[in-house]
């Protein structure tokens, strides 16, 4: 027996693990969510839970009708947000079960295509809908009185563009990354 | 066609679980997650059978099948990944920890097993259909990538799976 044999032997044989669904249980967890997608947005839906309720608390709770309106805002776009990252992760789901069948390369293709469209449209779906909380919550804040107000709006504004844009750089690099790769796959589907 | 779908589908986990599961660990180290991912293979593939329209084997497709979730499991996870290394630029066959106790086969296992999780995807595809003891024309017909790009892989991993039995078999 060579040595790549008892390789492939050592591979063939490991442990197996306890592991048993049978076709009523299969049906049954096939009428949810993916198990990993499952875990993966209770994690993204909890956290936007918390952050819509946090807004709507103090937009009720705002001293001023404009920064009451700001936090309103943030609320909705957090709630719009959430909404597009259900719809993204809903089509995720239905491509990983419509092309199940189709070739490894063909399928992962598609699914690194549709994670750097996502990284590419950050802004429109992400960021963008945030910013209108954004600019309203900081004009509230200056319009309270003095120039020190205008100023702290001004940092404010200036800080919350930076955090923007670092996150939009980010993603941006992260779709460069996603690029290459689906590059290199061409590269080899037709070496 | 429900029935012949539960049908298939009992007759390909029967056949080809043990081999899910296998892919299931060459994606995945958690032993948590990757219980997901196996469940998540098996739905999948249970669903896929009411697409099944015979043009490959049901072999064929079970691997395509379980290949493909686990490409969706890394490509969501990969934010949390290592920096995943080509065949021809990893220098050096992985350990996994301290082995010293372990037989040999368990320890050329578990270097194998963090091998191939250092694989960028296109060489992790084909060395775990290797390791199935897949044909290349098999390993072509799975994967959709070009018989010359699965012969040049097929002799890389060659060469490392040589350098990792005799490595393990000093340890």
């Amino acid at each position: 027996m060579s040595d790549l044999d008892r390789i492939q032997a050592v591979w063939a044989n490991q442990p197996k693990e306890n592991f048993s669904m049978s076709v009523a249980e299969i049906r049954e967890r096939a009428s949810t969510l993916q198990s990993t997608v499952k875990r993966r947005n209770f994690r993204e839906y909890a956290v936007g839970a918390v952050l819509i309720v946090v807004f709507s608390a103090a937009a009720y709770f705002a001293r001023t009708p404009l920064s009451a309106f700001a936090c309103a805002l943030t609320a909705a776009g957090v709630a719009f947000v959430m909404w597009r990252m259900h719809v993204l992760g809903r089509a995720a789901s239905e491509h990983e079960i419509a092309a199940a069948g189709s070739c490894w390369a063909a399928f992962y293709r598609q699914e690194l295509v549709r994670q750097r469209d996502a990284l590419r449209g950050i802004w429109s779906w992400y960021l963008g809908p945030l910013v209108p909380g954004m600019v309203v919550y900081w004009i509230s804040v200056g319009v309270k009185g003095g120039m020190w107000s205008w100023l702290i709006a001004v940092a404010g504004v200036a800080l919350t563009a930076a955090v923007f844009a670092w996150v939009a750089d980010a993603n941006k690099r992260a779709a460069v990354a996603l690029q290459a790769e689906i590059d290199v796959l061409d590269q080899i589907k037709e070496a | 066609m429900s029935n012949d779908q539960d049908a298939r589908y009992a007759d390909a986990a029967a056949q080809w679980g043990a081999a899910l599961q296998r892919i299931a660990r060459a994606y995945e180290a958690d032993p948590e997650r990757r219980r997901d991912l196996l469940q998540d293979m098996h739905v999948t593939l249970w669903k896929s059978f009411a697409a099944f329209d015979g043009r490959c084997s049901v072999r064929t497709w079970v691997y395509r099948v379980a290949s493909n979730v686990a490409a969706s499991h890394v490509a969501r996870e990969r934010r949390d990944r290592l920096q995943l290394v080509t065949l021809d630029t990893i220098e050096h066959v992985p350990d996994e920890g301290d082995v010293g106790e372990k037989f040999e086969e368990e320890a050329a296992l578990s270097r194998l097993t963090a091998l191939i999780h250092r694989l960028k995807a296109p060489d992790r595809q084909v060395m775990t259909l290797y390791l199935e003891g897949l044909s290349a024309d098999s390993i072509a017909e799975v994967t959709g990538l070009s018989p010359g790009a699965i012969a040049t892989r097929i002799s890389r991993l060659k060469v490392l799976l040589t350098r990792l039995f005799h490595e393990a078999a000093n340890v």
